[in-house]
């Protein structure tokens, strides 16, 4: 039986690299391999291992990624020019189902670099038959920041909105937590809801979500977890019952509940 | 890169893992000069050194001014070994009455000796430590490819069970009867002791959070009582380690 | 079920036939005896087996005495997985050059012969089936391999295949089944591999009545000797009520965290993925090691392992064994082999942790 080895690595050009903010880089890496919004990529760096990391959006011919310089494979990858390869594999794991909120509201909710892992979902439904779109992104500072050259463009065609913890004298938006933000909303109880951020964003934002009426089936979160081989055969990723690497990143809030409210689960 | 090998209370062991980087010497020539190591060379130079490998512990108050002034000289300070790292065998005599140890080694008050052997980290910033009594060849090579690299240092968290098992050892504690400090002790020595039908007596020092009160019902399966264990503890080279300090 | 096609007696001169045989085509693992422990290791030849030893193994216990007989010992130490799922593989070599990485797969060949398994085991080599389905380096190594099972006439007082439904008598995916009978050995074929080699051997009579009667003695004995610890049945559902019970605290006090348990299990397949180089990196190896849930670094996400406490990573492995692992593989991830039992440092006894939990 011949079976494909999924720890072999690609190759592929860094065509372009942009400057979020300090520590963060936003790669396009040239590929024609094919991949879905929700998904991620295995990156590998020469001599100290792999990461895995979000796949931002996609070109016809590249794909994106951003990168927070924080382990040594991410400080590797951050520190690629234009030009130079980067190696990976993927892309692995699942999608979001964009298709549920058709003819519905879709709420995006985005933590800090959490934000990399919806961008694409949210800038493919601003071209999909979603009723009305909104997307609450707190960063914590101003620096911190992520995509700020597709602000104009995201506004035109949804209702964006960021909040930051920390007041900066060049922001003339809201300072507060993003749970504030959320109380604002009016929402229609069958409004449609994809998170990503850190575990107690997620965490406060269920209970804020249920007093509008809006269900734990309804909610999607995208989460992180420790992984090393990204197709369900390490372990380290388990969240109860599931692999994180392979039954998620993305899962539908009442199926994880159980065990990602439960501490040390 | 500028490295200057020092001792203090030790036996000079862990320095000999330097001699043993044969196959690694030329390559590590072209990049590290050896400015300072009196147990390999007549000439010594101290002025700046980019990484300080300190060996034994700290037992005296000119020690105690020594290594200050290495930490002042020194980029990054690697304590190796028990006795750098915990305090060595000699920290055993932090669990008695000093001047009863004393007396019963000297007849005479003629040695200046603080009462306490105190790991380097008691006294100076280390910025990372290699375990073991003596430290191995193979996590000295780990630890300087890692600076050259620039990446991180790869060190084992885990207990030395973990490495024991994955060699193919049958646990000693069960199938001889041995006591092993195994689980409670960190990894990285390769399991040397129980793949020769040894308990382990904890060279590598303990673990983040040794589990104490169930090692010693594992010593009272053995027939033996909490006595043994802390006697255990005390003479593992690592008795003053800040992992179980207050506890033993 | 009585395996395939006929049945055969043999010798004790007609197993070590068979041994030979084997050894032609492949590298032989058996029980072989090493500082008074049995362990799978390969064997160079016949008499190394540790025929006539009989393990004695109780909670953190483990003892050997000579016995009648020859497969008088139920399983070794350690288990198939150190051979299928090896505890240090090197997977992928990637070497620097002008033109960038170049990356060499490294396989392992070994064509191997597991010789004397029990239904435990056998078991356990079904689920690991189902775990490394798409893991090109098991694969490899499984589809090279015979498999010659024993059906075990003794149980230790670790065992609880019966409990787990796994054994004592194995079922299937053996290639060659052997029974000790008085004096003699009943073989029989359950693939066509198996059914060749059976042919093939000189030293052999077609299996009589008696024979067939004998062994069914013995498995019924075995059978009933053996005790039912819990109804496996209503365990995944139980423990999933139950994970906030106040059970679960006191394991804190007991458990070392010491990793054997799941080191020695047939079934844990945790691994890690380490990147190994010289200091010079011109080549850099990516190498898969054995690693355990109780491992204080195992569910770390950026430097925090989410599970801080011991009783939380105990929770972890034993949801996993008992429930998890049901929905994720549709089986349990435990063949009552017993082996976590008996070499538990302080004899935690996962029968009665299952009992007191889930009971």
């Amino acid at each position: 039986m011949l079976v494909k080895n999924p720890y072999l690595l690609k190759a592929g050009r860094v065509e372009k690299v942009i400057k979020e903010c300090e520590g963060i880089y936003t790669f396009h890496i040239a590929t024609e391999e094919s991949a879905v919004f929700g998904q991620y990529n295995m990156l590998y760096a020469f001599g100290k291992g792999e990461a895995p990391i979000t796949i931002a959006s996609k070109g016809e011919n590249y794909v994106v990624h951003t990168v927070r310089a924080v382990g040594d494979v991410t400080k590797h990858i951050d520190s690629l020019k234009e030009g130079d390869l980067l190696y990976w594999r993927g892309p692995y794991g699942n999608r979001w189902d964009l298709e549920r909120a058709y003819g519905k509201t879709l709420l995006i909710i985005s933590g800090g670099l959490g934000l990399a892992a919806t961008r694409w979902v949210f800038e493919e439904a601003q071209k999909s038959p979603v009723k009305r779109l909104i997307h609450l992104y707190g960063a914590k500072d101003y620096d911190s920041l992520l995509y700020r050259y597709l602000y104009k463009d995201w506004n035109n065609r949804a209702d964006f909105r960021i909040v930051l913890s920390n007041p900066h004298p060049q922001w003339k938006g809201k300072v507060s937590l993003i749970t504030n933000l959320l109380k604002e909303l009016d929402l229609e109880k069958d409004t449609i809801v994809f998170m990503c951020g850190p575990d107690p964003m997620v965490k406060a934002c269920i209970p804020l979500l249920k007093e509008k009426g809006i269900d734990e089936d309804s909610v999607y979160a995208s989460l992180e977890r420790h992984m090393k081989c990204s197709v369900g055969t390490c372990g380290h990723c388990m969240i109860g019952p599931y692999f994180v690497c392979k039954d998620g990143p993305i899962f539908r809030y009442d199926l994880i509940k159980e065990y990602f409210e439960r501490k040390e689960v | 890169m500028k490295v200057g090998v020092f001792k203090f209370s030790s036996c000079d062991g862990c320095q000999l893992a330097f001699f043993e980087l044969e196959e690694e010497l030329l390559e590590l020539s072209r990049i590290i000069s050896v400015e300072y190591f009196l147990e390999a060379s007549s000439s010594n130079r101290w002025e700046h050194f980019d990484l300080a490998f300190v060996e034994g512990s700290i037992s005296t108050k000119e020690e105690e001014e020594r290594i200050k002034k290495i930490r002042e000289s020194s980029k990054l300070l690697v304590a190796i070994g028990a006795c750098a790292v915990s305090g060595g065998i000699q920290s055993a005599r932090n669990f008695e009455d000093f001047s009863q140890v004393y007396s019963s080694v000297y007849s005479y008050k003629h040695y200046e000796t603080n009462h306490y052997s105190k790991p380097v980290g008691d006294f100076v910033e280390v910025d990372f430590e290699l375990r073991g009594c003596p430290i191995n060849k193979e996590s000295l090579k780990e630890l300087i490819g890692a600076i050259i690299q620039g990446r991180s240092f790869q060190m084992p968290s885990y207990p030395l069970c973990l490495e024991c098992k994955r060699k193919g050892n049958p646990c000693v504690v069960v199938a001889h009867g041995l006591s092993c400090l195994g689980p409670i002790t960190l990894a990285g020595c390769g399991a040397l002791c129980p793949s020769y039908k040894r308990g382990c007596y904890g060279c590598y020092g303990p673990i983040e959070k040794p589990n104490l009160e169930a090692l010693e019902e594992g010593y009272r399966r053995l027939g033996k009582d909490e006595r043994a264990l802390k006697e255990s503890l005390i003479l593992s080279f690592n008795a003053y380690n800040k992992n179980w300090r207050g506890q033993i | 079920m009585e395996g395939k096609g006929k049945g055969y007696t043999t010798t004790i001169e007609g197993l070590k036939e068979l041994f030979e045989e084997l050894k032609k085509d492949y590298k032989v693992i058996a029980p072989t005896l090493k500082d008074g422990v049995i362990l799978y290791k390969e064997v160079g030849s016949f008499e190394n087996i540790a025929f006539g030893y009989r393990n004695t193994e109780a909670p953190g216990f483990y003892s050997l005495e000579k016995a009648e007989g020859y497969f008088t010992y139920t399983h070794p130490a350690n288990s198939p997985k150190s051979f299928l799922h090896p505890p240090e593989l090197t997977l992928i070599k990637a070497k620097a050059s002008q033109e960038g990485l170049v990356f060499e797969e490294v396989y392992p060949e070994d064509k191997m012969c597991l010789f004397d398994l029990r239904a435990c085991d056998l078991w356990a080599i079904k689920i690991l089936d189902r775990v490394f389905l798409e893991d090109p380096y098991y694969q490899r190594l499984r589809s090279n391999l015979f498999l010659v099972a024993v059906e075990c006439t003794y149980a230790t007082l670790t065992c609880f295949c019966k409990t787990m439904e796994k054994g004592p008598v194995p079922k299937e995916g053996y290639d060659l089944l052997i029974t000790e009978l008085e004096g003699r050995f009943l073989i029989r074929a359950g693939s066509k591999k198996g059914e060749e080699l059976l042919v093939s051997l000189k030293t052999k009579r077609e299996a009589k009545k008696e024979d067939f009667e004998e062994r069914e003695k013995k498995i019924r004995a075995l059978e009933e000797a053996m005790e039912s610890f819990f109804n496996i049945r209503e365990v995944p559902q139980k423990l999933y009520s139950r994970m906030d019970s106040s059970y679960w605290e006191p394991v804190e006090k007991r458990c070392l965290a010491c990793t054997s348990c799941t080191q020695v299990c047939p079934t844990c397949f945790c691994f890690d993925i380490l990147e190994k180089n010289t200091i010079d990196l011109r080549e850099s190896e990516r190498v898969r090691v054995w690693d355990s849930c109780f491992s204080p670094s195992f569910a770390t996400v950026h430097r925090f392992n989410l599970r801080q406490s011991i009783h939380s990573r105990y929770r972890q492995w034993l949801m996993h064994k008992f429930a998890y692992w049901i929905d994720q593989f549709d089986t349990f991830g435990c063949v009552g082999c017993g082996r976590c039992i008996t070499w538990c440092p302080v004899g935690i006894d996962i029968r009665q942790e299952v009992k007191r939990i889930a009971g």
